[in-house]
């Protein structure tokens, strides 16, 4: 019996390690909280474990599991937590070690200030840009995801953009 | 309706769009005229985000994921004790031995069987996320996951189905066909692989695919064969394989 749990256990794990960091990239960017954003990408996982008869292989597996983490997302808000508008705590320690060189330093800078731009976008307009661009997923994938037609993900991506790149040029010092 | 893209796209360029004409604008990257790509202002930060919205998770996630699914791998305490507790009833109440030793055992063997079965249904979630990656080695070792598997679901001998007609690598077209091949008694997968002559190209995949069918006991034509080998196949290429398929079938 234990190597049957564990038999599960390695596959979890493998599953667990391959998906981890996209998991825990769109919760952070989603919640701008990177403490709740583990705690997220843990609670998929036990989804996943528990209720993996329900994937039948139709469609891609990225988006069975990104339908569990938005699920795990509107449950955890569901129960009362607020959403943040706008990030609180910096990535740049996470992203590198403490002693950076000077071109590193600049890079994460560069990073803080995307990301605290990613912020400022409405939820609808960050989630769907997340999904498309961080995790490269198809349009035809996340207008299922999301109750869309194709067209509608096109157009709301395009918007996002084009909302994202006006932030980055004129909130450059208020950011 | 290229110049009529083109008009709108220059005046885009020029921040001139009236509100009708974004709508245009939308409208066309709606129905798929129109891709990001296509606007070079937007090209830097679609290149960004392709490089930095990927966030490190901390150490720490690791950390409680390990220990979160051991915790759940555990069996509860509680049960384990009510078991014994039913043991002990059973023992002492020797017309019930039997039937309690029995109840025991078939519990323990249920509890054997669905984890089993999860451990099947886990191990088969995986391979069918690895058949996604775009690395062809992923996809290899996907597919090698079922030389492990005792028999292999629909839906996993449907997307290794899948591999062996559309699947980009001819390896991992080989592989897949490699890997059916122990379920041929599945009426299915000789279906499949049947059907799958049609949509081969390469010349090892077709010898693959004569070798497997073949060796389960279907021996299909030279000519059905010889109706995929089109033009596209260089000469010397294509005589060794006829030669090579007239000697296996």
């Amino acid at each position: 019996m234990v190597q049957v749990q564990n038999g599960q256990t390695d596959a979890i794990s493998i599953l667990f390690e391959r998906y981890k960091k996209i998991l825990y990239s769109f919760f952070a960017h989603m919640t701008q909280d990177r403490f709740l954003a583990e705690d997220l990408v843990q609670n998929v996982f036990i989804r996943v474990m528990r209720y993996n008869k329900q994937f039948k292989g139709e469609g891609s597996f990225k988006a069975w599991l990104f339908t569990i983490a938005r699920n795990v997302m509107a449950d955890h808000y569901r129960r009362g937590a607020k959403m943040r508008t706008e990030m609180i705590d910096s990535y740049t320690h996470e992203l590198h070690g403490e002693s950076n060189p000077y071109e590193e330093i600049l890079a994460d800078e560069r990073k803080n200030f995307l990301h605290k731009a990613i912020s400022r976008l409405d939820e609808d307009k960050r989630e769907v840009l997340i999904l498309v661009k961080l995790h490269e997923m198809k349009y035809k994938d996340v207008a299922k995801m999301l109750l869309m037609n194709e067209s509608t993900v096109k157009v709301k991506v395009f918007r996002a953009m084009k909302e994202l790149q006006k932030i980055l040029q004129t909130s450059k010092q208020s950011l | 309706m290229d110049q009529e893209i083109k008009f709108l796209m220059e005046k885009y360029k020029k921040g001139e769009l009236t509100p009708e004409e974004e709508k245009k604008l939308e409208t066309l990257i709606g129905q798929g005229k129109l891709a990001l790509e296509d606007f070079e202002d937007l090209q830097g930060l679609s290149d960004r985000l392709d490089d930095d919205l990927l966030l490190e998770p901390p150490s720490t996630l690791d950390h409680k994921f390990y220990q979160s699914i051991h915790t759940i791998g555990k069996p509860k305490a509680g049960v384990l004790k009510i078991t014994r507790w039913m043991a002990g009833v059973a023992a002492s109440i020797l017309v019930l031995v039997g039937f309690g030793v029995s109840m025991l055992i078939n519990q323990s063997n249920a509890k054997v069987h669905q984890l089993t079965g999860e451990m099947k249904a886990m191990r088969e979630m995986m391979m069918l996320s690895m058949l996604e990656q775009k690395s062809p080695s992923d996809r290899l070792k996907a597919v090698s996951l079922t030389a492990d598997m005792p028999e292999v679901s629909d839906q996993i001998a449907e997307a290794l189905l899948y591999r062996v007609n559309h699947d980009r690598s001819d390896n991992v077209r080989i592989a897949s066909i490699e890997a059916l091949r122990p379920y041929a008694q599945n009426a299915r997968v000789r279906e499949g692989l049947i059907n799958a002559i049609q949509h081969q190209h390469s010349p090892l995949v077709l010898m693959s695919l004569a070798e497997t069918l073949t060796s389960i006991g279907e021996k299909p034509t030279l000519e059905g064969f010889q109706g995929q080998m089109n033009k596209q196949i260089p000469q010397e290429i294509l005589k060794e394989l006829e030669t090579g398929l007239k000697e296996i079938l």
